[in-house]
């Protein structure tokens, strides 16, 4: 694996680490519906984006 | 309220009221829930006001008096009712106060924007023979939708004095209290006693209860009620009332509520005919298509055909602008890898990105598609139409009336869905609502089975889609005739149904809400499902020599999966649609790509290394199994519980290995 190899490959993991923790917390986050606004309607901030 | 205030006022009939006297009455407010009486009431009474109970009950109930011209007015704010027939606890309340101790005036307010389900309840206390004045709020929300209605041809028609009213401010407050007081003190409207004329079948059963001493009012509530209000009936009215009962219910299929609201409604609709706008008679047009819709034969078949034509043509015509996407990602895909040397880079772009994402992006159009039949439906009246007709099987399995919009919002997503059951009071009808949405096939799963259908069954692809969403109907249905049977109701609730007119649905309204969620799938598309087809080609990629990760995973939980002849790839597949269910497609395009530049590539190569009994069994794996992880968030949201959560997500994988293995076995013998 060549150093650009690893370099992209740690930029995919440090990525993926934060946006499924971020998607997480505000899935489970008790002021976010669901998987934040994008698919909801059940408040007044549906069609916010995420 | 000044006294200079009433001074100039005087009356036609010469009634002297401007005398002052120590005279008071008893006003009872009573009318629908939501609609502005408690408001009347505030601006009526002020700060004078106190809370209590109902006698007996933990009903509340407001006090409060208002003194007008000399003469105190003690108000009673009545629980918001529908009905005084029905077994709920305000009902019974508002029903046995009228009885025991009634008002010498009631004040019955009504939603004017909807009138004629608030007229049912003034019909009933008319019928009762109390004295009755009406006040008509929220006349403004009517005007806003382009309707009115005439007060004095109104007040003609029942024989009341009909008063405009607003609880937001003291506007018609004098003109209403003058009204309350020359009522008051000349009785006009005692003792009304509206007879309407019901089918002639309820007529006879009413008169055989008549002639036993019983009041007329009291023989259509006791029949509409099927005899659950009490009215002290002796030993032979009882059982000659139950024979009543028991006749008309030999006689016809519809129960006596139905028959007497038919006889009620259909005195309304004249009255309203006279005095409203908004109630004209029905084109002949639209008699002939509530005739086919409502159809007591024809109904459900129109149905069922309405929505076997809408999933055809999502896949039919569907799959024309999903080819011209197909190509073009197949294209970007082509133009990437060969400009782009030969590295990891390279790889997630085309082999990760590209084609996860590109693979979900195709089933664009069906999605579309799909959400402008239902908008069609929904906007044309047809959709009210269809909960009418499937509120006898709802109610049979234990679901509230109020359940069918949830579960219509439940082919979309069922995270919104699943909010939206906030509406049903009653918390076990709520929870069953909440815990079988997952089972109404949302959108997200739209990919995989026209993905599916596409390869194993193309030619029969809406009729295999149209099956799915029936079979998880079915087994929403199934699963609340279990749940209603081990979860105790907390009480009854009142749902009442008014079917709209026949609609030309509005071109720009279709296009907006198509658009909207357009953009709610791309979204997704750029969030969840991207991750998801980066995570699977992560794991797929690593490590670079050896078995990768994904496999190794896959071939762990496979054996799970083997009785449906599901291989590793598969298994992984459902394992990611945890995350959300577009990514079942993303996997298997991911997982499966073997140099293909397209998505027939794709088919190739599963329909290759799939039987077709597998590919069905896939279908309903997906259908079935544990809901995704917003609508899990959702579900414990809303229930407030995990052990619920627990429930749903163990209760869906059982049914879906179960139902899968059935499917598998069974497409077996006969694909």
């Amino acid at each position: 694996m060549t150093t650009f190899d690893l370099t992209v490959l740690l930029l995919i993991l440090a990525s993926l680490g934060w946006w499924l923790w971020r998607y997480i917390a505000r899935t489970f986050s008790a002021k976010c519906p669901g998987s934040g606004c994008h698919s909801c309607n059940g408040c007044s901030k549906g069609g916010r984006p995420d | 309220m000044s006294p200079d205030e009433s001074a100039a006022l005087s009356f036609s009939d010469g009634t002297d009221l401007s005398s002052s006297d120590n005279s008071a009455f008893t006003i009872a407010l009573i009318g629908n829930p939501n609609c502005g009486k408690t408001s009347l009431f505030n601006q009526l009474t002020g700060a004078r006001q106190r809370t209590g109970n109902m006698a007996g009950v933990t009903v509340t109930s407001r006090e409060g008096n208002c003194e007008w011209r000399g003469v105190e007015f003690h108000f009673i704010d009545l629980p918001g009712v529908y009905s005084l027939s029905n077994s709920r606890v305000e009902e019974k309340v508002a029903r046995d106060y009228l009885i025991d101790s009634p008002p010498d005036l009631i004040l019955n307010v009504l939603d004017a924007s909807n009138l004629a389900r608030n007229l049912a309840l003034t019909t009933q206390l008319m019928e009762q023979g109390l004295p009755v004045v009406l006040a008509l709020n929220m006349l403004d929300e009517l005007e806003k939708q382009g309707h009115s209605v005439a007060l004095g041809s109104l007040s003609e028609s029942l024989g009341l004095p009909v008063l405009a009213s607003d609880g937001r401010s003291k506007k018609y407050l004098p003109e209403l209290l003058e009204q309350l007081l020359v009522v008051c003190r000349t009785e006009q409207c005692a003792e009304q006693g509206l007879h309407i004329e019901y089918e002639p079948h309820l007529e006879q059963a009413i008169s055989e209860l008549e002639a036993l001493g019983i009041v007329r009012w009291m023989a259509v509530r006791w029949l509409e009620s099927s005899g659950e209000n009490d009215f002290n009936f002796d030993a032979n009215q009882l059982s000659a009332a139950q024979s009543a009962l028991a006749l008309l219910g030999s006689r016809h299929d519809e129960d006596p509520a139905e028959m007497v609201a038919q006889g009620r409604y259909g005195y309304i609709h004249g009255l309203l005919h006279k005095s409203s706008s908004e109630h004209r008679d029905q084109s002949s047009a639209d008699h002939w298509l509530d005739s086919i819709a409502l159809n007591r034969w024809l109904g459900i078949p129109v149905f069922l055909g309405l929505l076997w034509l809408m999933f055809e043509a999502t896949f039919t015509l569907g799959g024309y602008p999903a080819d011209w996407i197909d190509t073009s990602v197949s294209w970007v895909g082509e133009q990437v890898a060969s400009l782009m040397p030969e590295s990891l880079l390279k790889s997630l772009l085309v082999d990760g990105l590209i084609a996860g994402v590109g693979g979900v992006l195709v089933f664009l159009p069906n999605v579309v598609l799909l959400f402008l039949f239902i908008a069609l439906l929904e906007q044309s009246g047809y959709m009210a139409r269809a909960a009418f007709l499937t509120d006898n099987l709802m109610s049979k399995v234990g679901l509230h009336g109020k359940a069918f919009v949830p579960l219509v919002m439940g082919f979309g997503c069922n995270v919104p869905a699943i909010m939206s059951a906030r509406t049903i009071e009653e918390p076990r009808a709520r929870l069953i609502t909440i815990l079988i949405n997952p089972f109404m096939s949302c959108s997200a799963r739209l990919p995989v089975y026209v993905l599916l259908a596409g390869i194993f069954f193309a030619e029969q692809a809406g009729t295999v889609l149209f099956a799915l969403y029936m079979l998880g109907i079915l087994v929403a249905f199934g699963v609340a005739a279990v749940l209603a049977r081990t979860i105790p109701e907390q009480h009854d609730e009142t749902f009442i149904m008014e079917l709209p007119p026949w609609r030309m649905p509005s071109i720009r309204s279709l296009l907006l809400h198509v658009w909207d969620k357009a953009g709610d799938f791309l979204r997704k598309i750029g969030g969840v499902i991207l991750v998801g087809s980066v995570l699977i080609w992560l794991l797929q990629s690593f490590p670079q020599n050896g078995t990768p990760w994904l496999e190794q995973l896959g071939h762990f939980v496979a054996p799970l999966f083997a009785p449906m002849g599901f291989g590793w790839q598969e298994t992984v597949a459902l394992l990611s649609g945890f995350i959300a269910k577009e990514v079942i497609a993303a996997s298997l395009v991911v997982v499966y790509q073997t140099g293909m530049s397209d998505m027939a590539g794709l088919q190739a190569a599963m329909g290759e290394s799939l039987a077709p009994a597998s590919g069905l069994a896939l279908m309903v794996f997906t259908l079935l199994y544990m809901p995704c992880l917003a609508t899990i968030a959702t579900i414990q949201r809303e229930t407030g519980s995990w052990r619920w959560v627990g429930v749903s997500i163990l209760m869906g994988l059982v049914l879906a290995w179960i139902g899968a293995w059935i499917v598998f076995n069974l497409a077996s013998i006969w694909i």
